[in-house]
């Protein structure tokens, strides 16, 4: 397995470490309940540095990430972030991405200063690295654009919940209140420089996530977990992590997305242009379906049982199986069992009433709501 | 935590003890830390036969579902409903005593030989630990 630079401090910690696509990352330290609700409250941390980290530079980088991207990337302000997805020609997803607008200043002496200058980070899902820098290696051939990975030397901090402002003003001169909700800005943290600081998360709470040199992994993950203690900040690991996406609505790759779904099946279509000239890779695909209408739908489900839905367990619907679960957990927000479900379009309303098969002889009806199904007070 | 040394145990974490031709059977304190977050647990219904070596249930965590293996065979005679009331204190905080699942009546009382006893237990405990 692949390991982080903070493998030791997850130890340390006494976390539970898994194997998650390939790399030994912790799954939780207290438990996955307490550190959920740690994130909704105060704050929790996470070690992301499994992510792919690549960083675009060179005079096509822009028209290069708008060819492989659905989203738009020609007009992003500097600093802006988007939540983009990278398709093939038949217009089902590869990965979903963040895309980073650099600051369009001076580029920096280090290697991720680029990005204070023209510049594009893309961020992308641990279990897709490889399989995404190959196809943006081979996409890029016609185009002038370098790409720079930086993953195996940067490494990527989340600090998540409503306490993570305070904790992070008090180790940085950024302004934070100017780095609003998907905008990053680059700058000094704990006296290292060139720190990437970029207000996103994946949990549906406030939050900041930070790329910075490997090298400083001590010093920021003990240098967070010292400045938090008095708010309440505890490491957090992907057990978390999931419930808390899952809470707040948003896609896992190998569930609610894969390449046999297309993100409008999924319900991204807020994060697709296909008014885009040149297209991108899978627009035409993605044209004729919005044009026929989508055949399956991505739903969520509140499901009237103690038992967890579990991916794979199949959707049914008058006693007729028409789809299946992809994500499924007990909320512990909303202590109910919920889950996401792929299903046919036209099942696809509040008033339909489903049922989700745990076994042999043992169902339970299920509601259909919308896949967000927690929102933070703002 | 002090283990009972009148149990007897499976290497999957159950636990029997003894009363006359009754066993009563839960699982341990280890395998309850282990699963963390329990959310549900799916037990027999009295009346029911199980048969050692055999799931009887099943114990579900945030992360995943177990199967409960039998230490021995026979009827049950007793379920423990509400066993999940509090969010499973019982069995976290006494899951030798309060805690327990079933209680059956033993049918071959001689099965019990091949379970480990407390000590076996806890030397497989700090082996694989």
């Amino acid at each position: 397995m692949q390991e982080t630079v903070f493998k030791t401090h997850h130890e340390s910690a006494g976390a539970r470490m898994v194997d998650f696509a390939g790399w030994y990352m912790p799954v939780q330290y207290e438990g996955i309940v307490a550190e959920h609700l740690l994130v909704r409250s105060a704050c929790g941390l996470f070690d992301v540095s499994h992510m792919g980290r690549l960083l675009l530079t060179g005079p096509d980088h822009i028209e290069f990430v708008d060819r492989i991207g659905t989203n738009s990337r020609a007009d992003m302000k500097p600093g802006q972030i988007r939540y983009n997805l990278v398709c093939n020609d038949e217009g089902t997803i590869l990965d979903d991405i963040l895309v980073y607008a650099g600051l369009g200043k001076e580029a920096g002496e280090s290697r991720l200063g680029a990005f204070r200058g023209s510049a594009t980070m893309i961020v992308c899902n641990a279990g897709n690295h490889p399989k995404i820098a190959a196809w943006l290696k081979q996409q890029a051939r016609e185009y002038d654009v370098t790409i720079d990975d930086l993953s195996a030397d940067y490494a990527m901090l989340a600090l998540q919940g409503p306490n993570s402002q305070v904790i992070l003003q008090g180790l940085t001169d950024i302004d934070l209140n100017k780095v609003k909700y998907y905008r990053h800005t680059v700058g000094t943290v704990m006296t290292i420089a060139d720190v990437a600081v970029s207000r996103t998360g994946y949990t549906g709470e406030d939050g900041f996530e930070l790329i910075f040199p490997k090298e400083h992994a001590t010093r920021f993950w003990a240098g967070l977990l010292q400045a938090g203690e008095p708010h309440d900040l505890k490491p957090a690991g992907l057990g978390a992590r999931d419930t808390l996406r899952l809470e707040a609505g948003m896609p896992l790759y190998g569930h609610e997305i894969d390449d046999t779904i297309n993100p409008l099946e999924a319900g991204l279509d807020w994060g697709v242009r296909l008014d885009k000239d040149p297209p991108f890779i899978g627009q035409r695909a993605l044209e004729l379906v919005k044009a026929s209408g989508v055949e399956r739908k991505l739903v969520g489900l509140v499901i009237d049982s103690k038992r967890i839905a579990r991916q794979g367990m199949e959707v049914k619907h008058e006693g007729r199986t028409v789809g299946a679960i992809m994500s499924g957990t007990k909320s512990p927000t909303l202590g109910t069992v919920i889950a996401t479900a792929l299903i046919p379009a036209a099942l696809a309303k509040p008033e339909i009433a489903l049922e989700v098969e745990f076994k042999a002889d043992q169902v339970a009806s299920a509601r259909q709501v919308d896949t967000t199904f927690y929102k933070r007070a703002k | 935590m002090e283990r009972p040394n009148t149990c007897r145990f499976l290497d999957s974490h159950e636990w029997v003890q003894v009363d006359g031709d009754v066993a009563i059977i839960g699982i341990s304190d280890f395998a309850i830390e282990q699963l963390n977050d329990l959310t549900y647990v799916d037990l027999p219904s009295v009346g029911d036969a199980i048969s050692k070596g055999e799931s009887f249930g099943e114990i579900e965590s945030v992360k995943a579902v177990s199967d409960l293996y039998a230490p021995i065979s026979g009827e049950v005679i007793e379920v423990h409903d509400g066993v999940d009331a509090n969010e499973f204190a019982d069995m976290k905080a006494d899951p030798f005593g309060a805690g327990w699942l079933i209680k059956v009546r033993m049918s071959n009382a001689a099965e019990l030989e091949t379970l480990k006893s407390k000590d076996d237990y806890e030397r497989q405990l700090s082996e694989s630990h």
